[in-house]
């Protein structure tokens, strides 16, 4: 044997082809016959095939030890989105909200249930909680409810979380997720001061998105939401406001007017979300629900017509194919809570409910106002930081939340990609390992993967340049190439 | 492939899969990836044979046939999996291992 094959995944990519990755998720496509070969380790050492799988370290004919030192070293680089522990916390000032979408993941509450409204003892212990993190990042994000119904609350977590801040000088950094409707000048200029980002939702063109997202006092959400848009970028600049959409069955068959929707909007790029399965999302999945064959489907050929907007010199991003894109062309770390291994839950994200619960994520959450709290970490006001983090229950949920040894995952050629979602699998099939077979996530990231996969195999340069200008966030300038070919 | 694709009864086939051939890892994980298409049950045979039986589910026309057909394909691929992770399998422990160790 003249060479060793080094760890691999591989999959039938087409009939021709095996798409083959290593460790680190550095890949190639090689032909259904030089594949036996390698197989075989009978591949010619001069053969173009054999010189690029040693390129991308999925076979070597030199010493074996510097190859360990250089993947290990890759490898530490792909996972260290571990050092950030627990880089995101979301806090909800308050369930009361004023929206009534018809999708709700999080049971909202009447606008006079005060009683669903965070305290000030319990706001201080979340922040004790929060700075308590050896994460070198804190993102403090406030989830809903609508926090502009608990304004003062919002604003204490700020300003103690910056005084704690002046000891532990962490990268901090707030969000506010919210509808806008009740968003006041000197809301905007206490933002403004604290440097605070804004999150709001946009689910497409006025009809659509006022079908999805109504208010409770009127119909009309979408020519609100647009002026306050519009004055939160008068007084925080054109790029502190960010949106998101989710797509209902009403949303189908309408993605490219929803693209058009957010260019017409200013804004520079979206994420294409498919519907959670929580709240009335589940309760009406019937009226508000879809396949997830149905989701991809629309979501092909809305990023078709993204990357092709892209290529007439309109810089748009799809953000989940830019983080997947991320993960194939480049080394390094891209932690997403939803999709990561380990998985997100409670090491890189966590909520703190109104009354002080923390769950290992928004689902959890969105689980347990729906009465179940197998995701329930404790509570700020009885656990200790210890107690809430460091538990034999995060621990064992961990253990069973990575795709290195989940069934089907274990050997997935996609694996380096991908991420492990056990609230998700539990509350679609029961179980937090969950059966790939059947999963509704595993058929969508798989399907949006292999596509974005072809796109990259088929050697467009043009449309390389504009994954590229999404990777690094910036237009492609001057019409000039930054790839090579 | 003829001889290795019994058939039970209208709803049920069984596969003899060569031990000599195939491992039981392999077998196992190909039978995981189509219990969406219908229920099956591992069994041994005889001292070189494992029987793969494969009932079809009451929801939904499965061909049972076109499921073994691609079951076969996929046993393929599968015991390449095996034989890659014990040739290499080891490598990937060093490699995780070497990663979270901590750097001078």
């Amino acid at each position: 044997m003249s060479y060793k094959l080094l760890p691999l995944r591989f999959e039938r990519f087409n009939n021709d082809e095996i798409f083959i990755t290593n460790e680190v998720g550095e890949f190639t496509f090689i032909s259904k016959d030089k594949f036996e070969q390698l197989i075989k380790c009978t591949l010619n050492p001069q053969d173009e095939t054999f010189l690029n799988l040693k390129a991308k370290q999925i076979l070597t004919d030199t010493d074996i030890n510097p190859v360990i030192e250089m993947l290990a070293t890759k490898y530490r680089t792909k996972k260290s989105f571990l050092n950030k522990f627990t880089a995101l916390h979301m806090v909800v000032p308050t369930l009361r909200c004023n929206s009534n979408c018809r999708y709700c993941q999080v049971s909202r509450k009447d606008v006079e249930a005060h009683q669903f409204d965070m305290d000030k003892s319990t706001a201080k212990k979340v922040v004790d909680t929060i700075f308590q993190s050896p994460s070198p990042m804190i993102k403090i994000e406030f989830q809903g409810g609508e926090p502009l119904l608990n304004f003062k609350i919002v604003k204490q977590i700020i300003e103690y979380s910056e005084w704690r801040n002046l000891f532990k000088k962490k990268d901090l950094e707030f969000v506010i997720c919210t509808n806008l409707s009740l968003m006041t000048k000197d809301m905007l200029k206490y933002l403004k001061k604290h440097h605070v980002y804004i999150s709001t939702s946009l689910d497409g063109p006025r009809d659509l998105h006022n079908k999805n997202r109504p208010l409770q006092a009127t119909d009309n959400s979408y020519d609100i939401l647009i002026e306050k848009i519009s004055l939160c970028r008068e007084y925080l600049g054109h790029d502190s406001v960010s949106a998101l959409m989710t797509a209902s069955r009403f949303s189908l068959e309408r993605f490219k007017e929803i693209v058009d929707e957010y260019i017409s909007q200013g804004f520079n790029g979206m994420f294409l979300r498919s519907l959670n399965p929580y709240g009335f999302a589940k309760r009406d999945r019937r009226m508000l629900g879809y396949t997830m064959e149905e989701f991809v489907e629309n979501y092909i050929e809305a990023l078709d017509y993204i990357i092709d907007i892209n290529l007439k010199g309109t810089y748009f991003v799809e953000s989940f194919a830019s983080l997947l894109l991320t993960r194939m062309l480049t080394p390094f770390s891209t932690g997403f809570v939803d999709l990561q291994s380990p998985a997100g839950i409670a090491i890189s994200g966590v909520i703190y409910d109104y009354n002080g619960n923390v769950y290992v994520s928004d689902e959890a959450r969105m689980l347990a106002a729906m009465g179940d709290n197998k995701f329930l970490m404790g509570n700020v006001n009885k656990n200790s930081y210890l107690e809430l983090f460091n538990s034999e229950f995060i621990r064992s949920l961990i253990r069973s939340a990575c795709l290195e040894c989940l069934p089907e995952c274990s050997s997935c050629a996609y694996q380096s990609f991908c991420g492990a979602d056990p609230v998700r699998n539990y509350s679609e099939q029961g179980d937090i390992v969950g059966h790939r077979p059947t999963s509704e996530i595993c058929k969508r990231n798989k399907k949006i993967m292999h596509y974005l996969l072809d796109l990259v195999k088929q050697g467009n340069g043009k449309i390389e340049d504009v994954f590229w200008s999404w990777i690094i966030r910036r237009p492609i300038e001057n019409n000039v190439c930054i790839t090579s070919s | 492939m003829k001889e290795i694709v019994k058939k039970i009864s209208d709803n049920q086939l069984l596969i003899e899969v060569n031990k000599k051939i195939y491992e039981f890892e392999a077998i196992l994980q190909t039978s995981y990836k189509f219990t969406d298409k219908c229920y099956i049950n591992i069994d041994s045979i005889s001292e070189d044979i494992i029987g793969v039986y494969f009932k079809k589910k009451d929801e939904g026309d499965v061909s049972l046939e076109e499921v073994v057909d691609k079951f076969c394909n996929e046993l393929i691929d599968q015991q390449v999996r095996v034989v890659v992770e014990r040739s290499c399998g080891s490598i990937r422990d060093e490699i995780v291992k070497k990663a979270f160790s901590p750097i001078n």
